[in-house]
């Protein structure tokens, strides 16, 4: 131990740690952690001026669900949010979305922030953007589906675990009347379509309900146009660079 | 609270009764850090509370992150 204590003192003179193989092991260790958190090795850096959320599994509201769940945290992606309108740097926002949906309040309140944002938006739906995605699909300025996404149009389930709110009848379909005025709001599609469309019954399964795919939500006029992630940078960039254009509302 | 979703709710509830994070919160360069611990001086971020927004978008501050602490 003495020999340890003596000698300590003298290799830190003779031996200091030059400053760049320092740096390797925090750039070790947060490659390490891309891969375990996200599957890849380099997140790239972003300088665009363009800026993507991705909103994608389960959106968590108020409590936190089961491990089994992928969520998306709201209580992050607002703040977020109120982050890209205010970053001067950021001139649009582009919205992936990929969701089987979730909170109600939470989906609502990402719909809101992105509609209000004063950015050009763009959303992308691919895969599905089912349930409460949506209203937070429609709220952006332009939306796009993939050819082969989906979208799950049905009724709040009378059956779903209700915390803190008086399970009736009323308060469920209160809560069903906020989804739809803001989806029939910031889309072509009319009330009366998305009330049939939500309450059409030998559809689904084990639901009453809709799939619409890719070309049919445009039909329908609940989304913009069918394309990808080229159109939807596209429009983006067509958005940002021309003012007047931002505020459309569909 | 609803969940407005197309997955069967006995799906995403499985598990619930059993589930019970241990959360803690700390203070990491000055940053209040809701942390999950996952071992000896290490913890999973699980929130983030600040008032700057530009926090949010700090890659090291996203829900998810392994964090070392206490040192």
């Amino acid at each position: 131990m003495s020999i340890y204590y003596r000698r300590r003192p003298g290799i830190r003179r003779t031996k200091q740690p030059p400053p760049s193989p320092a740096a390797v092991p925090v750039q070790q260790e947060s490659q390490l952690q891309n891969i375990q958190q996200l599957g890849q090795i380099n997140v790239p850096k972003l300088e665009s001026s363009l800026h993507c959320i991705s909103i994608v599994g389960q959106i968590e509201g108020h409590l936190v669900l089961p491990p089994q769940n992928k969520t998306t945290k709201y209580e992050h992606v607002i703040p977020q949010l109120v982050a890209v309108e205010q970053n001067p740097d950021i001139k649009g926002l582009l919205v992936i979305l990929n969701t089987v949906g979730g909170d109600v309040e939470a989906g609502l309140a990402i719909a809101e922030l992105i509609d209000s944002l004063s950015k050009p938006t763009v959303s992308l739906v691919l895969g599905g953007g089912h349930s409460i995605g949506v209203p937070i699909s429609v709220g952006a300025d332009h939306s796009i589906i993939a050819r082969t996404a989906t979208m799950t149009i049905h009724p709040i389930r009378l059956t779903g675990l209700v915390i803190g709110v008086p399970q009736t009848y009323e308060y469920l379909d209160k809560m069903q009347d906020r989804v739809i005025n803001f989806v029939c709001k910031h889309s072509n599609v009319t009330e009366e379509k998305f009330r049939e469309l939500m309450f059409r019954t030998g559809e689904l399964a084990r639901d009453i309900g809709t799939v619409l795919v890719g070309k049919d939500a445009v039909e329908v006029g609940l989304m913009d146009q069918v394309g990808g992630l080229g159109e939807a940078i596209k429009t983006l960039k067509e958005l940002t660079e021309d003012p007047s254009e931002g505020g459309e509302t569909s | 609270m609803i969940l407005y979703t197309a997955l069967p709710l006995e799906l995403i509830w499985e598990g619930y009764s059993e589930f019970s994070p241990k959360y803690e919160e700390i203070t990491k360069d000055g940053q209040l850090l809701l942390i999950e611990p996952v071992s000896f001086n290490r913890g999973k971020i699980v929130r983030l509370i600040s008032s700057n927004p530009q926090d949010y978008m700090n890659p090291s501050l996203q829900p998810g992150e392994i964090i070392n602490f206490q040192d």
